[in-house]
């Protein structure tokens, strides 16, 4: 079921640190320093900088300089300097398609690394010829270079190449199929690239983590991995793998049937691709796209990517991604039934996998022509290709593949007429069946699975787009709706006019509504401008007397002279005071603050903070269904306003231990109830400053206090509600 | 044990002042002030900072902006943004992007250190209308994952916030330790990020 799959994707990410787009004039550069060097070790290292950057870009133009920096460090003895053009050299071998010639020159490296002792080196050489093996397919050996690799590193601390040491081991476990093997160690690679802030080593992790997810079944979080990828890769401009990215993601898409999406993702890596003359990394990108066209019966756009994927594959040598293009080549044809082309396709295809021991791909061309064959009625043909196929299976040991063998045979018995054999091939076929009905159910339920999973997050991106749209358009209603008004009041003449002469009482009506209106908009420029104002206070006011506070507060502390002592104090107390002042300023603004349940809170709030760091324990209490009521501006102010004077002279004066104030609403009246536990006072002797305050601000809400002095103060406020509300 | 202390914010004076008051106050450090995010942001990485108190509007670049960069990778620092008042839309966004909490410059001296105090050993404030923010924003998004939503204790503990008690009070009223009450908010914070990159990676996907 789980398949491991070549993908250039991954093998292309290995390559991108060295790509780059002003490599002419670079070039250009070193041969020119080259020609002027004026002794051996440093021609050498230019020729080794030189075949370095050829590595990339073109490979086998590189080989001639590195061999003549390798000669000239032999001659000379300069074991470090050839240790580097050792590795160089067996990158440019590795790239040109010389993979033996490649790992002895690897090996060479490292014997060099080893002589002078470059542990750092010797621990990249280990890697670049662990990733080597790995396109070999000897996977055990690169994770034992990568294990030794990843040790130098670590003892090290070079984050840098510790990064790339475990990107490879995923990527080697990847390929093994060992998905929380490779998942563990891309995660490595990750926390090591973070810790350097390497933007796309991090972007490269996070899809190599996407895509092992995706194919260890976890689809939905690997997608997560993939897009957070994509987000750097765009921000970052890297252009090269956002379109191998997309089309990992177009492939993911139609293993789960998700044609639209997999078409979607296709199209956005092509075009990508092409505005970045990138092209050459879209032979995948078509095969899916292709595939997609295919299953969506569109067989003439499918054969037109075929063929362009193709082209690309056979140019970037990728001998599997050919013969399996070939193969979905002959599948459309068939289907068109042009079995000339058909034919051609499969037997290049064929070609290329007996070459390169490819028996999957093998047997499956092999039956795909049978097939073939016998739309041709050339049975003896089919006959002979489905033995081929046959021959194979052993070496498959997939029940599937029997499956497909003995369906191809009931429809060549059935052509013969042969009844023993159809019967007997009847036979094998349900066995087989039976033995993978399971596996298959069990695939089905897991794909059935992936596509209700992934639809399940599409559905909820609908429905927020949804919400968003029906937002907007909510918006833009509202908008010609102000903009009515508008011209309801600057046409108010014309209105007038036409009014009049349409009779004395429509003009009454329509007046009314037009006075609505007016309001309407007036309030909610007022809205608007209430926070509007609110932000500036808090921007630009807020933060400048902070600023004098805190100077003030480090001035405070220098006694020099007591006169600019208390000067400065005074400055400090009056800043503070502001700062208070605009706190509550700043909360009052916002058209949502006016509540009397908002006021309620904001007083609770108020009194957690200013006992604080006291030993007084204050207690606000109101219901917890406080009606809804929108206050006036004055009632929010003077309320507060009161509600610290009392806690002030609560502080000051009471050395109460508790303090609590209680709040009723009824149908009417606003009451509110604060107490103390302290030593009273008598307000008939005493009216301070702070009681004063009170007394003023109740009174001009039109409402009433009582002082109660029996074991400490009670202070009852009631206020009619008709005097503080808004409508 | 000291706190190191970083202090990104653009007005020179000031922040010489803040420097001052740490450096001067028992158990903190302060060696790093810088006055751009930029500088902030290249340097901050290799200093291995407990704390760093960012102001949110910088020139250019906001404080949310240097969370933003700095969060993922100083995993072991702490980050408060400074602001003059608590109810500000920029304090919920800097929450989001990953800041600890935050601080009230117009705050007393004393109760400012303490703050970072609090801060640094897994308390920060909170106040109602942040707390009403952080409900709002629970309701929605959409899917979460269980572990990354608010566990009844939590959901109390904000509900108990956005009623303005503070935090001695909601220990009382619940009969846990105040201790516990910051421990709640600070998880609460966390998964305030968590789920507010989801979001983020959401968009990007309704982007698609």
């Amino acid at each position: 079921m789980l398949k491991k799959k070549f993908n250039p994707a991954i093998v292309f990410l290995c390559f991108l640190f060295t790509f780059s787009a002003g490599a002419q004039t670079l070039l250009e550069e070193l041969e020119q320093k080259i020609a002027a060097a004026k002794d051996d070790s440093t021609k050498a290292v230019y020729l080794d900088d030189l075949a370095w950057e050829y590595t990339s870009v073109n490979p086998k133009k590189g080989l001639p300089y590195s061999t003549e920096a390798i000669e000239i460090t032999t001659r000379k003895g300069y074991l470090k300097l050839r240790s580097s053009c050792y590795n160089t050299h067996a990158l440019l071998l590795e790239n040109s398609g010389m993979p033996e010639e490649a790992e002895k020159y690897y090996l060479l490296s490292v014997k060099d690394k080893m002589a002078v002792k470059d542990q750092n080196g010797l621990a990249v050489v280990y890697s670049n010829l662990a990733k080597l093996l790995r396109k070999s397919g000897r996977f055990d050996e690169g994770i034992a270079y990568l294990e030794k690799s990843i040790h130098i590193h670590d003892s090290l601390k070079n984050l840098h190449g510790l990064g790339n040491a475990y990107n490879n081991l995923g990527n080697i476990y990847y390929d093994l199929a060992q998905f929380q093997d490779a998942i563990d160690a891309h995660q490595k690679a990750l926390v090591a690239r973070t810790q350097i802030g390497d933007s796309l080593g991090i972007a490269y992790s996070n899809v190599n983590i996407g895509k092992t997810l995706a194919d260890a079944g976890d689809f939905v979080k690997g997608m997560d991995y993939h897009l957070i990828g994509l987000r750097i890769l765009e921000a970052k401009n890297d252009f090269i793998a956002q379109v191998v990215v997309l089309g990992n993601l177009a492939a993911h898409f139609r293993r789960i049937h998700n044609l639209e999406k997999s078409k979607y993702y296709c199209l956005e890596s092509i075009r990508i691709a092409e505005t970045n003359n990138l092209t050459h990394l879209l032979d995948g990108t078509y095969q899916v796209l292709g595939e997609v066209y295919r299953t969506g019966n569109d067989h003439a756009s499918a054969i037109e990517v075929f063929e362009k994927a193709h082209e690309i594959a056979v140019q970037n040598q990728k001998l599997f991604l050919q013969a399996e293009i070939l193969l979905s080549l002959g599948a459309t044809h068939l289907a068109l039934n042009h079995t000339a082309e058909a034919k051609q396709h499969l037997q290049n295809g064929l070609q290329i996998a007996i070459e390169n021991q490819m028996p999957v791909n093998q047997f499956k061309i092999l039956s795909l022509l049978s097939q073939v064959f016998m739309t041709d009625n050339d049975l003896a043909e089919a006959n002979d290709h489905l033995d081929r196929a046959h021959k194979l299976l052993p070496q498959l040991a997939s029940n599937r593949e029997y499956l497909t063998y003995y369906a191809s045979l009931i429809k060549i018995a059935e052509k013969e007429g042969d009844k023993d054999r159809l019967i007997d091939a009847y036979q094998n076929f349900l066995a087989f069946h039976d033995s993978i009905f399971f596996e298959n159910m069990h695939t089905d339920v897991y794909e059935l699975n992936m596509k209700y999973e992934t639809e399940k997050k599409e559905n909820t991106i609908r429905l927020l787009e949804q919400q968003e749209e029906i937002n907007r358009l909510e918006l833009g209603r509202q908008k010609l709706i102000s903009q009515r008004k508008n011209y309801m009041i600057s046409g108010g003449l014309a209105l007038f006019v036409i009014v009049l002469t349409a009779g004395i009482f429509l003009f009454r009506k329509e007046k009314a509504l037009a006075e609505e209106k007016r309001l309407l908009a007036i309030k909610e420029t007022e809205d608007q401008e209430r926070n509007r104002v609110a932000k500036d206070i808090h921007d630009d006011l807020g933060s400048g007397l902070s600023k004098i506070r805190f100077l003030a507060e480090e001035m405070e502390a220098i006694k020099i002279d007591e006169r600019f002592h208390s000067k400065v104090k005074a400055i400090n107390s009056t800043a503070h005071h502001l700062i208070d002042t605009m706190r509550d300023l700043i909360w009052m603004l916002p058209p949502a603050n006016n509540t009397l349940e908002n006021l309620l809170i904001r007083i609770r709030e108020f009194a957690g903070d200013y006992f604080q760091e006291t030993s007084i324990k204050p207690k606000v209490e109101f219901s917890e269904k406080v009606p809804e009521f929108i206050l006036k501006n004055t009632a929010i102010r003077n309320l507060l306003s009161a509600m610290k004077e009392i806690m002030q002279n609560v502080m000051k004066h009471s050395n109460a231990m508790n303090f609590s104030i209680q709040v009723n609403v009824d149908s009417s009246h606003l009451t509110i109830v604060a107490t103390d536990d302290g030593k009273g006072f008598d307000p008939t002797v005493s009216m301070g400053n702070g009681l004063k305050n009170i007394h003023h601000r109740i009174a001009a809400l039109g409402g009433k206090y009582e002082i109660k002095n029996d074991t400490g103060t009670q202070i009852t406020i009631v206020v009619p509600l008709e005097k503080i509300t808004r409508k | 044990m000291l706190i190191n202390v970083g202090i990104i914010e653009d007005e020179v004076e000031l922040a010489s002042a803040m420097q001052k008051l740490l450096n001067e106050s028992e158990g903190f450090n302060c060696t790093s002030v810088f006055h751009t995010a930029d500088d902030a942001i290249k340097n901050i990485p290799t200093l291995h900072l407990d704390v760093v108190l960012t102001d949110i509007h910088l020139n250019g670049k906001t404080g949310i902006d240097c969370i933003t960069a700095l969060k993922p990778i100083c995993k072991n620092t702490l980050f408060l943004i400074c602001t003059s008042y608590e109810d500000s839309e920029n304090v919920f966004n800097a929450l989001k992007a990953g800041a600890a909490g935050y601080l009230v410059k117009s705050t007393k001296p004393s109760i400012l250190l303490d703050a970072i105090t609090d801060a640094y050993n897994g308390g920060a404030p909170m106040s109602s209308q942040i707390a009403k923010k952080v409900v709002e924003s629970f309701h929605s998004y959409h899917h979460i994952a269980e572990l990354e939503k608010l566990s009844p204790r939590e959901q109390e503990v904000l509900e108990h916030i956005s009623k303005g008690y503070r935090y001695k009070e909601i220990a009382d009223i619940l009969y846990i330790s105040t201790t516990t009450v910051r421990k709640h908010v600070y998880n609460i914070y966390e998964k305030l990020q968590v789920n507010s990159k989801m979001d983020a990676i959401n968009k990007v996907y309704r982007l698609r």
